[in-house]
């Protein structure tokens, strides 16, 4: 039961990363982004993770044991900090003062971001290999 | 009268043994999948010392009839998880470090095939005993 519990904790872990992933490459992707439908600049999003109870084992709950937490993306948010004002008074969409409103996308944040969530996502992996094997040699001694 | 085989509860502590570090694993799990949660604190099962102790301690007496005293030593307390000391914090509160966390996983790997190896060596003693008992 334990490591069934393992597995599902180490899933959510994939998931969540590559969740984080997803709005990381998106920021890259629309780092220079001076216009969108909802008008103005692209702003820079953010998951923001929350550890929660994967075990569907009721017993558990009712004996008030701690058990392993699986992670889950509790929402994405929008960065609140001000999109980088360039003077460009050619560029299309400069204002009245002949400035340009970039996203508030850093990319070096964010590619230190693309890092940490790979790591964390083989790590994640590595674990489900783990408790695997643990299975599997329970299953084997039996034979 | 239990067979010598029976007599030192290999399977027993084996069976112990596994189920503590698979309950070990999951918490090892919880910790990987939160490298990244903000506030979330490093778990561990408690009373790790008595978990070594444990496969240290010399085997419990076994009862098998109600004349036979009960052994000294008592049975396992019941090892909850408790947060792990002396983890520094990063700005967001999060204090799991995932290289500490795999090597405890790969450490709990090795002492799961140890206790698969001890009950697998008694099971394949109780195999050739009925093998030859047959003949």
């Amino acid at each position: 039961m334990s490591l069934l519990n393992a597995i599902s904790i180490s899933n959510s872990g994939l998931t969540a990363e590559r969740q984080r992933v997803e709005a990381t490459v998106s920021n890259l992707a629309n780092a220079r982004t001076t216009r969108t439908p909802q008008g103005g600049p692209y702003r820079r999003r953010s998951v923001i993770f929350e550890a929660v109870a994967v075990s569907d084992d009721f017993g558990r709950e009712l004996q008030n044991r701690i058990t392993g937490m699986g992670v889950r993306v509790k929402g994405t948010i929008e960065d609140p900090r001000p999109p980088q004002k360039v003077h460009d008074p050619g560029h299309p969409d400069a204002d009245e003062q002949g400035y340009v409103s970039f996203p508030n996308v850093n990319p070096v944040e964010e590619i230190v971001n693309l890092i940490s969530s790979a790591r964390a996502f083989e790590a994640n992996l590595t674990a489900i290999g783990l408790s695997r094997q643990l299975i599997e040699r329970s299953i084997e001694l039996g034979r | 009268m239990k067979p010598e085989l029976f007599a030192d509860n290999v399977l027993e502590k084996a069976e112990r043994v596994m189920d503590l570090l698979s309950r070990r694993q999951e918490l090892l799990a919880s910790n990987l999948a939160n490298v990244d949660t903000p506030g979330y604190k490093t778990i561990d099962l408690g009373f790790r010392e008595a978990l070594e102790g444990e496969l240290q301690k010399p085997w419990p007496l076994v009862q098998t009839s109600p004349g036979h005293f009960s052994a000294a030593a008592p049975t396992p307390p019941e090892l909850e998880p408790v947060e792990v000391e002396g983890l520094v914090s990063r700005p967001d509160g999060n204090n799991v470090r995932f290289e500490r966390e795999l090597l405890q996983m790969t450490m709990n790997k090795l002492r799961f095939d140890m206790a698969v190896q001890w009950a697998q060596s008694r099971l394949k003693a109780l195999r050739i005993a009925i093998d030859e008992g047959r003949r």
